[in-house]
């Protein structure tokens, strides 16, 4: 969004489809369609939405786990599919990704030491020799003591395990890291630990995150442009700041009036929409229709295409215009 | 564990390479006067039903059936984990490769054996290469539910997108986890190669007589299991203590590649 | 204890002095330490933990369905007058599923995937209402799915679970909590924590209208400060195996008086332009191992209120004030220093 920096990561119409089996028909489903965002060096792009939004999917088609049927994926000025196999090699030094398990996401029968040390062989960026000290320096970085490195996964807590999974992300000094719901399965009381490290790094390392997350309490302490997702669409896509003031997007509305404000002074009241999310069952007009409490009959007819409302704020939304002043998001939740 | 399993092996290779220098009792030698001897000082093992000394037999068959079950089961494991490997990994392969084996698995284990060495004639390589032929199936098969149980797994996915090739991912990151059932159905092997080899001895197909083997003697011996039992334990005791070294070798080595196992059985 | 606001209703749960350890080789490991709890009628209680604080062992030994390398060491559990702890098994059994019930975190897992919706429900009633006839369980099983806001009902009963979405499913398996009529106390745990928030809203907003209409107690189970907010009329915090606060909802969220209550609630990212991006406050260091039970306060080592006392005497829970209690050797003094978080701008 910030127009001023040239992006460090930019998509262009990112589509990929996936053959889903149900009953004895193969349907296919969008999971991500036509997605265009930019990310600046830097900066923090939340992605928000629910399951099956796609937002998982843009991770992996970001990090190049999986290749897009369509769209453009530009990296550093440069399209990624164009690159020659070493220069795949380098993207995969410069974009890391940590993931939401840290039980899941460590390789078992591996030691922290190797796990560490793996991405510096792999990328050849330690000597044997200097292989000891550098993961004790990338292990302080992220708060664990070197003692740490003898021990396996599963002897450590759930925290420590994903201090490890960023110190792997980190290691190869990349300049964007995708994190898929980084500290959503941590205990509370771990879970800010992990974003003041997060914060950290990011202003030390100069890093770009894009953060994918459903706490949308965490997204508007952390991100600079928020990206609101549902069925595979951007619905609503804004700077963090014009997007927490206003939000315009009849579903993106939903999700702040659904989000449970640990408050008990602010109780909501009757569920903010019915329904629930239906992989594959809107095929025209508006996804968010059958939910939407303000849908026409045009919704159901044309889908509404992501416009500019505002300086920094794009809604696909036929009535966007016509949703009166929200309540800004802080005053809701706090 | 490995280290038990791994000195009863040391142990039974020895035994069965430094016997002959002291008991020099020739084990073909047929002898009517000491048949179906009970263990004695002349006879440590006793005697079959046609005099012959146990003790020889067990250890000149000892050679030839270790070598038969060693040869086969590391055939199988290098091809059962290989193919297990690639054929989990890129679906085009496994088309191909899962067909072979799982066709091979239609046959029952023995009518399959002796097909293959009805074809090929009897001898010590071919009863190998029907063991081999018996039980890579089955290795290929565990190799293989284990790379497509993890190859989405998310530590895989963090692997990859650390830049680590197929390969690495393979080997380093999969295959540890799928070692334990793979040892299993390799000690398993390992067993059935003695087994079927004495089954086809009995049949006439397996190392052609009259050079001894384990699973000839215990098939031999079931004969006399009432009037002289020490024909059947010497053999099956060996065959069991052959295979219990195997299988703690086997639970060893997945304790070391999968520490949380070890763990959970402490 | 901590529930004089509802001191006049009669007790649903009353559960006293609960102690349950894990068996181990080494010596029984404690992970529910002398807990007090009740649960007034039509009232939800939240139970706020982390992972390993021994919420749901505690919820397990209420149902009777301990592992079983658990057991009970001492204390009481009180269900409607009657003491469950020295209840034969089997008649505990009888109480499960028919007057007390569990509404699980996974109802991928929790509903039977090869049996339909229908039968499961109907399975129910045949058990504890055998004297229902088959035409009228299914009847009921109808009524039960409307009732929690399945869309579809009757043709939901011939559906798998793989076929419903995290959310129905989780409905399901509230009518079958619910599907015997005569359950008293519903116990939640983690009940929406697998769901998405829009989901979530509504599944808790479910619970409120079970409560309020149907006089339902509930104990709700779960590690979100947000949903305890959203649903509990009080709350007990657990950390290590011990309650060490207690109070009503507004109260706690107000006026938190134990350390680690604040350190909880402080941590919690607040929406706001100016702090975004800075740190946020957050309690050092992680939960302890049940294994080395504390000689003072099982939270001395992560707080930051910590002295000497707390390092050699363990602390009681204690009194501080109408329905609320805290175990905190410090709590009156860290009173005057905890701002009152509506303060707060």
């Amino acid at each position: 969004m910030s127009a001023s920096k040239a992006p460090l990561l930019s998509t262009r119409g990112l589509r990929k489809r996936y053959k889903l089996r149900g009953g004895n028909a193969v349907r296919q489903i969008t999971a991500v369609d036509d997605v265009s965002i930019q990310l600046a060096s830097g900066e923090t792009l939340a992605v928000v939405g629910e399951s099956g939004c796609g937002k998982s999917t843009l991770a992996k088609l970001i990090t190049q786990l999986e290749i897009p049927d369509e769209g453009e994926l530009v990296f550093d000025g440069r399209p990624v599919s164009t690159r020659s196999r070493r220069e795949r090699l380098a993207f995969r030094r410069d974009v890391q990704i940590v993931l939401q398990d840290p039980y899941g996401s460590l390789t078992p029968h591996f030691r922290v030491h190797t796990l560490v040390a793996e991405p510096l062989r792999i990328h050849r960026l330690a000597t044997p020799s200097k292989l000891p000290t550098r993961v004790a320096e990338i292990l302080e970085s992220v708060g664990l003591a070197p003692e740490i490195a003898g021990r396996f996964p599963h002897e450590l807590s759930g925290g420590q395990r994903q201090r490890v999974s960023i110190a792997r992300a980190i290691a190869t000094r990349p300049r964007l890291i995708v994190c898929d719901e980084p500290v959503s399965a941590l205990d509370v009381s771990v879970r800010s630990q992990i974003v003041n490290l997060l914060l950290d790094l990011q202003r030390e390392l100069g890093l770009s995150y894009l953060f994918i997350s459903h706490d949308l309490a965490l997204v508007d302490h952390i991100a600079d442009v928020v990206c609101v997702m549902y069925l595979g669409r951007i619905v609503e896509q804004a700077s963090a700041a014009a997007f927490f003031a206003a939000p315009r997007h009849p579903y993106s509305r939903a999700l702040i009036a659904s989000s449970p404000v640990p408050d008990p002074r602010r109780r909501h009241g009757a569920p903010a929409v019915h329904g629930e999310v239906e992989v594959g069952a809107t095929t025209s007009g508006c996804r968010f229709r059958n939910r939407c409490p303000m849908a026409l009959a045009k919704c159901a007819e044309t889908d509404p295409p992501l416009r500019v409302l505002a300086a920094d704020h794009l809604v696909a939304c036929h009535r966007a215009d016509e949703l009166g002043e929200p309540l800004p998001f802080a005053e809701q939740i706090r | 564990m490995l280290t038990v399993g791994l000195l009863m092996l040391t142990l039974l290779i020895v035994f069965v390479v430094l016997t002959p220098l002291l008991v020099t009792i020739d084990p073909l030698g047929i002898s009517a006067a000491d048949k179906l001897l009970p263990p004695s000082w002349d006879h440590l093992l006793g005697t079959d039903e046609l005099g012959r000394d146990q003790l020889s037999r067990l250890v000149v068959g000892g050679s030839i059936s270790l070598r038969i079950a060693f040869a086969a089961t590391a055939l199988t494991a290098i091809f059962g984990v290989g193919l297990g490997m690639v054929s989990g990994q890129y679906p085009a392969i496994d088309i191909v490769v899962s067909q072979i084996s799982d066709s091979l698995l239609i046959f029952p284990g023995v009518v399959l054996a002796i097909m293959i060495l009805a074809a090929l004639g009897p001898s010590e390589l071919n009863v190998m290469i029907a063991v081999f032929v018996l039980y890579v199936p089955r290795v290929i098969r565990t190799v293989r539910a284990a790379v497509i149980e993890y190859r989405d797994a998310d530590f895989v996915q963090a692997a990859r997108s650390l830049g680590a090739s197929d390969i690495r991912v393979l080997v380093l990151h999969i295959f540890p986890r799928a070692i334990g059932p793979t040892m299993v159905q390799l000690s398993l092997g390992f067993s059935s190669a003695i087994l079927v080899e004495a089954g086809l001895s009995f049949l006439g197909l397996g190392a052609p007589p009259p050079a001894p083997t384990w699973g000839g003697m215990v098939s031999g011996a079931r004969e006399y299991i009432r009037t002289a039992p020490w024909m059947m334990i010497a053999p099956g005791a060996i065959i069991t203590y052959a295979v219990l070294s195997l299988n703690l070798i086997g639970d060893g080595l997945r304790d070391m590649l999968d520490p949380r196992s070890k763990s959970a059985s402490q | 204890m901590g529930d004089t606001l509802v001191a006049e209703a009669p007790r649903v749960l009353d559960v006293r002095g609960l102690s349950i350890a894990f068996r181990r080789p080494a010596g029984p490991i404690r992970v529910v330490r002398d807990v007090d709890l009740t649960v007034g009628h039509g009232e939800i209680v939240g139970l706020v933990g982390e992972s390993g604080s021994g919420k749901s062992i505690f919820a397990r030994a209420i149902l009777g369905t301990l592992p079983r390398q658990a057991e009970v060491l001492t204390g009481e559990i009180g269900f409607v007058g009657s003491d469950l702890r020295h209840m034969p098994p089997s008649q505990v059994r009888h109480l499960r599923g028919d007057r007390m019930a569990l509404v699980p975190q996974e109802p991928m897992t929790s509903l039977n995937p090869s049996l339909r919706i229908g039968r499961q429900l109907t399975e129910v009633l045949e058990v504890h209402r055998p004297e229902i006839r088959s035409a009228a369980r299914t009847e009921r099983a109808i009524e039960m799915l409307e009732l929690v806001g399945v869309n579809f009902p009757s043709e939901r009963l011939s559906q798998y679970p793989y076929q419903l979405s995290g959310g129905l499913r989780q409905r399901v398996a509230i009518a079958m909590a619910l599907i015997c009529g005569r359950v008293e106390l519903l116990i939640a745990d983690e009940p929406t924590t697998a769901l998405d928030v829009t989901i979530q809203a509504q599944i808790l907003d479910l619970f409120v209208r079970l409560q309020t209409k149907q006089k339902m107690s509930v104990l709700l189970i779960t590690h979100d400060l947000g949903v305890i907010a959203q649903t509990a009329q009080r709350v007990a915090v657990m950390y290590a195996g011990e309650i060490v606060e207690m109070a009503g909802v507004d109260d706690l969220f107000a006026m938190p008086r134990h350390p680690y209550t604040r350190g909880l609630l402080d941590s919690l990212p607040r929406a706001g332009g100016a702090a975004r991006k800075a740190h946020l406050p957050s309690i050092e260091g992680a939960v302890p191992s049940p294994a080395e039970e504390p000689r003072g306060c099982s939270f001395v080592n992560r707080c930051a209120f910590g002295v000497d006392l707390c390092r050699q005497q363990q602390p009681q829970l204690e009194s501080a004030g109408a329905g609320r209690s805290v175990r905190c050797h410090r709590w009156q003094e860290l009173a005057d220093q905890f701002v009152r978080r509506d303060a707060a701008p």
